[in-house]
């Protein structure tokens, strides 16, 4: 728990953490300042990562919005929902929801991909 | 954050290699070198007769032994024990304050649960980081170790250096086709030789900071992948499936977020198939590159570096992966990269 923010966590997953961001002294503390700093950006990557991830998730038919900065909630269009704490977690809830894995390299969901991007005739490089 | 070094988490250099590769002979030189500094040494003993424990023993008496087995799976909470008990020890003043962790794996393990141990336990990863895997490699068996055995292969794309040991037992030619057989696998790692267990160990101690550009010393692999041919993969087949290596290149900026949610949905579907990516990432950030590690299922927390290592400002991903098409990996970013500019 972090006694500034009153934030809880148990962890925080690697791809959450922000670029730029890094600890300011070499024995991994922070000054206040930065740390009161950080979290306004914090909240502003979340709520863009939460943009992103609708717009991947539009890809399986799922819908996906942060709950007060804290939470991820993902549902289908049945109304069946699941709750998790960070997007490691999101992803098997997004499974058991859809019934399916969830294929980044699923030719099928990157049409829908591209398709959302205007870029339905992507060439796939030659393979290996 | 806590941190139990003065000057941060306290390094942990991971040494694995295939049964008989040298890892207990390389490891006493380590610690008969003068440069290595106070070190606490963690090794796994497997077998009925611990003799790699002893070895060890003569040399260094803080070390902590594994018991029970493989360190790679059921070992995994003992592990944590050592490195918290080693912690404890230190701090109280029982043990002299070592800057360094050496931890010997089993020559049947896969680093990976080791690595998503320092990096995922909660008291652990607070008060260690990982430094460096080391892979040891015999010169005369090695290559048909990897072809046998797919704990070889993980172990060598586990790699930030393999060590190509008992040069002296092999011919010239031998060496040459394995080196270059891991430079297939592993384009990533730096190679170094060893006679007797005899190497410069100074690159494999190099001081390594969160803050300096010195970090970008491990990159060297990716600058010589990328000073080749980019966009040439390589192929190796092994009874454990068809490892493929190739360095993704790209031209514009990565939107890191949706890198972030793009890998990680990669390594959730395909994470045992990814055996190591490594790579710079131009964020468009006025800073240096990002850099970014994982091996398997388990990725370092990233790190900005101070400055590139060299003018060019493309991001770079060494991927080596088993059974995986590659090319379909790269369409899959660019594809996903598309619609975070696109929302």
């Amino acid at each position: 728990m972090c006694v500034l923010c009153g934030a809880l966590w148990t962890e925080q997953h690697w791809a959450e953490v922000a670029a730029d961001e890094g600890s300011e002294a070499p024995d991994g503390t922070v000054a206040l300042e930065i740390h009161v700093d950080r979290r306004g950006q914090r909240l502003r990557d979340r709520a863009r990562r939460a943009q992103l991830i609708s717009a991947v998730f539009a890809g399986y038919g799922l819908q996906y919005q942060d709950w007060e900065g804290s939470s991820y909630i993902v549902r289908d269009a049945k109304g069946n929902t699941a709750i998790a704490p960070d997007l490691a977690a999101l992803l098997p809830a997004a499974e058991q929801i859809l019934g399916a894995p969830l294929d980044p390299l699923a030719p099928a969901f990157l049409d829908r991909v591209r398709a959302r991007t205007g870029r339905s005739g992507s060439v796939i490089p030659d393979s290996d | 954050m806590a941190a139990a070094n003065d000057r941060g988490p306290i390094p942990i250099l991971v040494v694995s290699g295939f049964l008989g590769s040298g890892k207990t002979t390389l490891l006493r030189n380590l610690l008969l070198d003068p440069s290595a500094g106070e070190i606490a040494v963690i090794v796994n003993e497997f077998g009925e007769v611990g003799i790699d424990h002893h070895l060890v023993r003569k040399t260094d008496v803080r070390t902590t032994l594994l018991r029970n087995g493989c360190i790679c799976c059921s070992m995994r909470d003992d592990l944590s024990e050592a490195l918290r008990h080693l912690l404890s020890q230190r701090e109280r003043g029982t043990i002299p304050r070592f800057g360094r962790v050496v931890i010997e794996t089993t020559g049947l393990a896969d680093p990976a649960p080791i690595l998503h141990t320092i990096v995922a336990e909660p008291v652990v990863r607070n008060h260690f980081r990982i430094e460096r895997v080391v892979t040891t490699i015999d010169a005369v068996n090695g290559a048909s170790n990897l072809d046998s055995y797919g704990e070889a292969l993980r172990q060598v794309a586990a790699a930030d250096h393999v060590i190509v040991t008992k040069l002296d037992l092999a011919t010239p030619e031998v060496t040459e086709d394995l080196k270059a057989k891991l430079r297939s696998i592993n384009p990533a790692a730096s190679l170094v030789e060893a006679s007797f267990g005899n190497i410069d160990f100074r690159p494999l101690l190099a001081e390594e900071s969160q803050h300096d550009a010195v970090g970008i010393n491990r990159l060297g692999g990716v600058s010589f992948a990328i000073d080749g041919d980019p966009m040439a993969p390589t192929a190796v087949h092994a009874m454990s499936g068809r490892v493929t290596s190739r360095c993704l290149v790209f031209d514009r900026p990565l939107n890191w977020q949706m890198f972030g949610i793009w890998l990680t949905m990669l390594l959730h579907r395909h994470g045992h198939r990814v055996l190591r990516l490594k790579g710079l990432l131009n964020v468009g950030s006025a800073r240096g590159p990002l850099l970014v590690e994982g091996v398997q299922h388990v990725i370092h927390v990233p790190r900005h570096l101070r400055e590139w290592p060299d003018a060019d400002r493309r991001s770079r991903i060494v991927f080596i992966a088993r059974d995986l098409d590659l090319a379909q990996v790269e369409a899959s970013l660019e594809a996903f990269q598309d619609l975070a500019a696109a929302v």
